[in-house]
């Protein structure tokens, strides 16, 4: 755990260092978040606030892909992998530094979104914050064990973004990001069922009209106790790969 | 403290494809049957040309690579078995400078480290003071690393690795891209870390001069195989020649218009202003000399000069692009 802890200072050593980005990571979701809210406040307000609950959610998965599913490439182009791969840490503690440093990120957008989308866009978040917060956990552990799994294939490929790019475009389809799952047709509704994002997203929308979302939570947890064995078990067979054909210092 | 028997190394390198091919892949042979050892105390360098295998030695000694067979143990672990006891063992100090956060400063980069080697909090506080004074960098504990110059980021580099008293210092290249001075203060650290606390030093380096003077004991790398061990003087005592004359000649020669009795070799010729020096290796310098000063009486300078370890070196290991061809083979 120390080595998560030194990784995860070392994160947030890195917002200090970089303070115009973390204003950048207030506001300009907002702006991709805005068009989309705005078409549905001109329908009705409910689905208003499903949009904004689903793109909220939906920003979350975004955030673990760059942030921990990409990001190990932070350290590959930055040149300093084989030297934490030198030490006794493995690459599993650096995205495990990731995805907490992550969750904190996800916690300061969603509460900044909400804010801008209060005061600009006149969504009222009449939320159960403790019921919201539990979900935002869950998800977020479910979330970040995808992310470990896409970050395998990064260490291995290397050129990943275009796949990153496509999973979270075609992720925010079929889990229900703008439009509900219902209405896509059958024949890709079975792919919904499969994704983490999905029971979030629902979570969220059922905190909105205040119940408490106990299955997709529990779905959530599940997904991510299946997800992070099987991120660290593809994670260590590419550091195995990496060892076996000398590609650590590669990018 | 080290052994290595039989390590072997092969690279599948493919050529960059075409729109409508894969491109030839192609095996590269870094390491050949590799065997040595080296006793705790000992300062080793490896010395080789670009490309004959030093790095993936070294990465296979520090955990960072696998080899294809043969085995590696430091301190009797086996560095494929048990990479992560290993990794304990030794302090890896990387060619390149950008192995280093270069937002944080020297002191977050100590305390970050100690945390991935699992150091006390105390512990991490006592080394990085230690650390930062033998290196001298005490006065930029509190400098980004950016800041830095290429010295100060490489002697941060050598306290890193040290952060956890390893017994052990792999070094790859560490003077790369240093001018004189910060070369001198890198050798002198590195022979006080050995002498003042027993560390036993590897150091990759293809710098002739670090060769002679920081390691008590080298070995040639070529092609992939060990081709010579011994200190600096056995490797310099390896050459058939033992030395150069340089005989100052006032017109200009070619190689034609000189022929040497046996025993010595025309090495080069330059012509400087209508006058020649000529380069002449010879076995037996001492004996030398006066033939030659027989065989060129207009001669203005006759001077003997000991051979290089540079001299022995490529003695040794030839030319090395016609034999880097020789590594590669088709898959």
């Amino acid at each position: 755990m120390r080595a998560v802890f030194s990784l995860l200072y070392k994160e947030l050593s890195y917002h200090r260092v970089y303070p115009l980005d973390l204003i950048s990571l207030a506001i300009s979701p907002f702006f991709i978040v805005a068009p989309f809210v705005f078409v549905a406040k001109a329908q009705n307000e409910n689905l208003q606030l499903a949009v904004a609950l689903g793109l909220i959610v939906w920003y979350w998965l975004s955030m673990f892909f760059w942030g921990v599913g990409y990001g190990v490439r932070d350290e590959i182009e930055e040149g300093i992998i084989e030297s934490l791969l030198a030490t006794p840490a493995s690459i599993r503690n650096l995205l495990a530094a990731k995805a907490i440093d992550t969750l904190l990120i996800n916690l300061y957008i969603t509460a900044a979104l909400m804010i801008l989308l209060w005061l600009l866009a006149g969504i009222p978040f009449h939320l159960d914050w403790a019921k919201f917060l539990l979900l935002f956990i869950v998800s977020n552990f479910a979330l970040a064990s995808l992310s470990f799994v896409y970050a395998a294939f990064v260490l291995v490929a290397r050129q990943a973004s275009f796949a990153g790019n496509l999973f979270q475009e075609a992720v925010g389809i079929l889990s229900g990001m703008t439009a509900p799952v219902s209405i896509l047709p059958k024949a890709v509704r079975w792919l919904s069922m499969l994704i983490p994002l999905t029971y979030a997203i629902e979570g969220a929308r059922k905190v909105a009209v205040g119940q408490f979302p106990y299955r997709e939570m529990a779905i959530l947890f599940v997904f991510g106790v299946v997800l992070l064995l099987l991120g660290v078990f593809f994670v260590q067979k590419a550091e195995g790969y990496l060892r076996l054909t000398g590609t650590t210092g590669e990018y | 403290m080290i052994e290595c028997e039989g390590l072997t190394k092969t690279y599948n390198v493919r050529e960059k494809p075409s729109f409508f091919s894969r491109g030839k892949e192609r095996r590269i042979t870094a390491l050949r049957g590799v065997s040595f050892s080296i006793s705790p105390g000992e300062i080793v360098g490896i010395l080789g040309p670009n490309g004959a295998g030093k790095t993936t030695l070294l990465k296979i000694l520090s955990t960072l690579l696998l080899p294809d067979s043969g085995r590696a143990l430091v301190e009797g672990v086996d560095v494929a078995q048990s990479p992560g006891l290993v990794r304990r063992k030794i302090g890896l100090v990387l060619p390149s400078e950008r192995s280093l956060y270069w937002k944080l400063t020297a002191q977050e980069n100590l305390e970050l480290f100690g945390g991935l080697y699992n150091l006390p909090s105390r512990k991490v506080r006592e080394r990085r003071g230690v650390l930062l004074e033998l290196v001298g960098l005490s006065d930029f504990a509190h400098v980004q690393v950016e800041k830095f110059s290429t010295g100060m980021r490489k002697r941060l580099m050598i306290a890193r690795a040290m952060l956890h008293e390893p017994r052990l210092l792999i070094l790859d290249e560490p003077t790369s891209g240093l001018d004189v001075q910060g070369k001198r203060e890198v050798w002198t650290l590195l022979r006080n870390l050995a002498t003042q606390q027993q560390v036993t030093l590897l150091l990759a380096t293809h710098d002739m001069e670090e060769a002679e003077i920081v390691p008590s004991r080298l070995l040639i790398i070529h092609q992939g195989k060990i081709c010579a061990d011994g200190s600096p003087a056995d490797i310099k005592a390896l050459s058939s020649y033992k030395g150069w004359i340089v005989v100052d000649l006032p017109s200009t020669f070619s190689e034609h218009d000189i022929e040497l009795p046996d025993g010595m070799l025309l090495h080069s010729i330059e012509s400087i202003d209508g006058r020649s020096r000529v380069y002449i290796s010879t076995a037996a310098p001492q004996t030398d000399m006066p033939r030659l000063f027989r065989l060129f009486p207009n001669a203005t300078r006759v001077e003997r000069q000991d051979i290089s370890l540079a001299d022995s070196f490529l003695a040794i290991t030839g030319d090395r692009f016609e034999n880097d061809d020789a590594q590669e083979e088709d898959v």
